[in-house]
């Protein structure tokens, strides 16, 4: 174990404007927990990747990077292979075998260990992670949690000294990440493995790290425990720094409220009760709930934009039924989130309203229509549009422009008109900065919004949506929620299938939570998250006890400081 | 027992559990052995010892398809031998001055019923070696080898999948190409999305493969086989058989003359060979049944 030195670390690609990295200096001791936090494209991955070897991009580099004496770049191959296990973030394009055995084995085969010494590693490894029941399981039959846990553990199978995370947890549902850094967290303590991991949701790993860096244009802005870290991001000179809109719920309710700020919601809690101390509290309930409506209160059917009418469905004739009785509606130019756990049938309820998957009970009505009547292109011109959870499947052409004009191409209208309506759409999301680039080049905010542009060019009155803000940072969430509300307004239907319960609380005009099949509760989300006591926003869970109407920071924030 | 006759073992049988050297040995030689015999007694041992396993993989209802395909091999080769080879003596009539003789009819059907012989066996073969199997067979041979494969076994579903959400996604937006030519124009555009798409992903996978030390030399091939007594012993008793029957074709034993005119060989001097062939292939037979056996003894007694 050596400690790892930056010295005054440079690095431009080639041919890019700005340096990516900037005279960066950092020193990690060995057995450290690094977070490395800062927006899409702060440098935070270049840094992780002048650290591996094996992946060190081209481009010019100056000052250096050393583990104990030696320049990284100068290891030797089996030493940098061995020592430093590095994750990437897309859980599927980092496997490369078929089987859950195999793929632990890949990177002790490439070390050239007999056959018995990597059963043994093997073996200790699945047990270490909790993978022996899917051992001999082929890996496209994992969730993703487990993919990326997989990844993790094959990793460790080499025994390495330093654990590089870029992003690990940002393509994962919530319990999935949560898990996930939980097991980083455990490796860390446990097995003394030196860990630099770079992430946006930061709520769980701030508290956990040792030190956090903060990173800005290639720079670091702020360096030290999460203490001081937070202390001073928020006392930037002249105001607040951006970044700390990044920062933990709680860190952000608390930011005027008290001189030091909280890191857990604990914490916070403990702090919140201290200063509520002899404010009268509401009447606790004790009398049995009243009775609630219940969910899947209909509106008349020419308000409701999607309708699905007690719809059952199961993927296979004897299965276990996926939607069983769903009824949902869209009312017309609301945005609806649906949310829920993995496999609750969200997504399988989005595939029945596009016709995708075909109920065998039930209806299901589109802008009035019978789906199971209504050909493709009366469904989809004009009418309704899905944006797939990962852009990239949308995208054939070499420019942003050309992409957009692709997605109106079709369409019977004279050539300056689709023209004109493509360039619009680069400015209605924002993009038009990037028209030039290629959709493979941008960002995952990016890519997201060029993918809503080009869906919405079909001039759809509803669109659905899934997980639209899943990997991005908060500042490009919050770009897109903002771009998503003024669409609202301008008369489109909006249903959201997210796993962010933040970001429905915050955009949402109503709610409905998912389970086994069917919606178990629904209402606008003020009523919504304060019935709800497991399921529901940070700033809720710390001031429900006080005030259960509050959802969302900045009521929290605004809320303690009137308190002041 | 009765499971086996109606639906067969599939890759549950005894046989299939045994290490996949001795399944490749048994598959390779019993396919080899058929190749190199063209007397009647070999071809038709190997073809009803082929037919029987088939029943032991798939049961009774598999066997119908079999016979029928086999049937129609037989009659292909007949046929094609007996109007294109014109060097027997046995003249049936002519056809433009070409001899159609019994001779070309006898020994085409013979090579159908070794061609038949041969395609069982591989059938049976792709039925017991599964992805596992395979990949640890080419790991022997070279452990880039086992990679490959395993990494196509890894990339077929993937790949499925994405084109599944591809053309999801282009129908959801509204792109419904109508008519044959729109239609294919549609397929080939999700083909270049699927293209450009595994593409970006291939480089994180290739990252990821660096990362992990892929090209240090010494690789090796690691997996979750044991070569047990058993398998030992099978593999000796095999090689012990084979190399019996490889002297018995060197000598010529397994042979038969068909031109010009058929030349029965000498049964007598066949015989022990036949008897060595039928040994070798009643093997899986044996280990298949064993298995089936001691299973029933066990739910009984338990």
């Amino acid at each position: 174990m050596e400690t790892i030195r930056v010295e005054q670390l440079s690095f431009r690609y080639p041919l890019a404007q700005g340096p990516a990295l900037d005279k960066v200096d950092l020193t990690v001791e060995p057995g450290e927990f690094l977070l490395i936090c800062g927006r899409s494209g702060c440098g935070k991955s270049t840094l992780l990747r002048q650290l591996k070897k094996e992946l060190m991009p081209y481009g010019r580099r100056e000052g250096r990077a050393l583990y104990g004496d030696t320049p990284i770049g100068q290891l030797p191959d089996r030493q940098s292979a061995a020592r430093f296990g590095f994750v990437m973030q897309n859980p599927d394009s980092q496997l490369v075998t078929d089987k859950v055995w195999h793929e632990l084995a890949f990177g002790l085969e490439n070390l050239g260990l007999p056959v018995g010494a990597i059963k043994r590693r093997v073996a200790e490894m699945a047990s270490y992670f909790g993978i022996q029941e899917w051992f001999r399981r082929p890996v496209c039959e994992l969730s993703g949690g487990q993919k990326q846990l997989l990844n993790l553990a094959s990793v460790m199978a080499m025994q390495p000294e330093v654990l590089l995370l870029d992003e690990p947890a940002s393509q994962l549902d919530p319990i999935a990440a949560s898990e996930f850094l939980q097991t980083i967290y455990k490796i860390n303590r446990e097995l003394g493995t030196t860990v630099l991991l770079s992430e946006h949701r930061l709520e769980e790993v701030f508290p956990l790290a040792d030190k956090v860096a903060v990173m800005e244009n290639g720079r670091i802005a702020a360096f030290g425990t999460p203490r001081q870290v937070a202390q001073t991001l928020r006392d930037w000179p002249g105001g607040p720094h951006p970044m700390f809109q990044g920062m933990p719920a709680v860190m952000r309710i608390f930011q005027d409220a008290s001189p030091t700020p909280p890191l857990t919601l604990r914490e916070g809690r403990l702090r919140l009760a201290e200063k509520m101390r002899g404010a009268n509290l509401p009447e606790p309930e004790t009398e049995l709930p009243a009775k609630e409506p219940l969910p899947g209160k209909s509106v008349p059917a020419a308000e409701a934009a999607v309708e699905l009418k007690d719809v059952w469905f199961a993927y296979q004739r004897g299965a276990e039924p996926v939607l069983r009785g769903l009824n949902l509606q869209v009312r017309r130019g609301e945005w609806l989130s649906v949310l829920g756990g993995n496999g609750v049938g969200k997504s399988t309820a989005m595939k029945a309203v596009c016709g995708q998957v075909k109920p065998w009970r039930g209806k299901v009505l589109v802008d009035g229509l019978d789906t199971a009547k209504t050909s493709d292109r009366e469904l989809f011109s004009g009418r309704l549009a899905l944006v797939p959870q990962d852009p990239l499947a949308l995208f054939t052409e070499i420019t942003v422009e050309e992409e957009l004009y692709e997605g109106i191409s079709h369409l019977p209208l004279p050539e300056e008109e689709k023209l004109r309506r493509a360039e619009a759409m680069l400015h209605t999301m924002e993009i038009s900065h990037l028209q030039g680039q290629n959709p493979y080049d941008l960002s995952g905010g990016e890519q997201q919004r060029l993918a809503i542009g080009k869906v919405l060019l079909g001039g759809p009155k509803i669109l659905l949506l899934d997980e639209p803000t899943k990997g991005l940072d908060p500042f490009f969430k919050k770009t897109l929620g903002g771009i998503l509300k003024r669409l609202q307004q301008e008369g489109l239907t909006l249903c959201v299938v997210s796993h962010d319960v933040d970001f429905c609380a915050e955009y949402s005009d109503r709610c409905a939570l998912f389970f086994d099949g069917e919606v178990v509760s629904e209402g606008e989300p003020r009523s919504f998250f304060a019935g709800n006591r497991f399921y529901t926003t940070t700033a809720n869970q710390l001031a429900r006890r006080w005030r259960p109407e509050i959802i969302t920071c900045e009521e929290a924030r605004q809320w303690l400081n009137q308190r002041n | 027992m009765k499971q086996l006759w109606e639906q067969g073992l599939g890759e549950k049988g005894e046989f299939a559990a045994c290490h996949p050297l001795v399944n490749a040995l048994f598959f390779f030689a019993a396919a080899g052995i058929t190749m190199f015999s063209m007397s009647p007694a070999f071809l038709a041992l190997s073809r009803a010892a082929a037919l029987g396993y088939q029943l032991v993989l798939g049961g009774r209802r598999a066997l119908a398809g079999y016979g029928w395909s086999s049937a129609v091999i037989v009659a292909v080769m007949c046929l094609v031998n007996g109007f294109f080879s014109h060097d027997g003596q046995t003249v049936l009539f002519y056809i433009n001055s070409n001899r159609i003789t019994v001779e070309g009819f006898l020994y085409g059907a013979w090579s159908g019923v070794m061609l038949a012989a041969v395609v069982a066996w591989f059938g049976c073969f792709g039925r017991v070696m599964t992805g596992n199997r395979i990949i640890y067979l080419f790991g022997r041979l070279a452990p880039v080898c086992g990679l490959v494969v395993s990494m196509i076994f890894r990339y077929i579903p993937l790949l499925r999948r994405r084109f599944e959400v591809i053309h999801a996604g282009q129908r959801c937006m509204g792109k419904t190409a109508t008519g044959p030519v729109g239609k294919a124009r549609q397929r080939v555009k999700e083909g270049s999305i699927l293209v450009a798409w595994s593409l970006e992903s291939s480089i994180e996978s290739s990252d990821s493969m660096a990362a992990r030390g892929y090209g240090l030399k010494g690789r090796t091939s690691f997996h979750l086989f044991r070569l047990s007594r058993r398998d030992v012993t099978l593999l000796a008793v095999m090689g012990a058989l084979c190399l019996a029957m490889g002297v018995g074709i060197g000598l010529g034993c397994t042979d038969m003359y068909y031109y010009p005119v058929p030349v029965w060989p000498d049964w007598g001097r066949q015989a022990p060979w036949l008897i060595c062939f039928g040994v070798f292939l009643a093997l899986p037979f044996g280990i298949d049944l064993q298995g089936e056996l001691k299973w029933k003894r066990y739910e009984l007694n338990s």
